[in-house]
């Protein structure tokens, strides 16, 4: 397959991942069925991981790895699931990006991945209060285009 | 306890219509609890999700 992303754009790539701390794992969830954008995602992960070892990719049917597509709250593809690495396994963050990350959304799922590997965000004081406080779950889900 | 996705509308329409997404970015919160749409600067949607989310 012809590569997705072009030598500017994996040079851009490098220069942000310098910034990253601790290893990032990306679980990607596809379908050998019914997926348009399956394969196109998993290309362009591949490619996002092999610009830095930090950046780690694992593959996954969402059928035949039914479990641990529960246990990420994946149920549907092609999900991505942006994950700290604690003790060699993926550690959830409750962070997924659902659809191909393409035009303007890859600059989205780039950000998540530079936040999980800070381990922190740019939320102000009082957003984190009030979200540590939370004893009922919160499931934010944002809609959004390619273009 | 808290989860985020970000959902490409086009590729999901089943969940587009079920929150009536007509513009992007739409944040649902909790399922339909709070619908937001457009991008709120942090302070207001952090009122829109406590609101959603009776605190």
């Amino acid at each position: 397959m012809e590569k997705l992303l072009n030598d500017q754009v994996v040079e851009q790539l490098k220069q942000a991942f310098a910034e990253l701390v601790h290893p990032v794992q990306l679980l990607f969830f596809g379908s050998k069925e019914n997926c348009e954008y399956c394969a196109e995602t998993q290309a362009l992960l591949s490619e996002i991981s092999a610009v830095d070892e930090r950046v780690r990719l694992s593959i996954h049917d969402i059928q035949e790895d039914a479990a641990l597509a529960a246990q990420f709250h994946v149920d549907k593809f092609p999900t991505i699931v942006v994950a700290a690495v604690k003790d060699g396994a993926p550690a959830d963050l409750g962070v997924q990006f659902c659809g191909i990350p393409a035009g303007y959304e890859f600059s989205t799922l780039i950000n998540d991945i530079i936040f999980a590997s800070k381990q922190t965000t740019s939320l102000g004081d009082k957003a984190r209060e009030f979200l540590q406080s939370l004893t009922q779950p919160l499931l934010l889900q944002v809609f959004v285009t390619p273009t | 306890m808290v989860r985020a996705e970000a959902l490409d509308a086009m590729e999901f329409p089943e969940l587009s219509n079920q929150f009536r997404v007509q513009g992007v970015p739409q944040t649902v919160i909790n399922s339909g609890g709070g619908i937001v749409v457009g991008a709120y600067p942090e302070a207001q949607m952090l009122a829109e999700v406590r609101r959603a989310m009776g605190a």
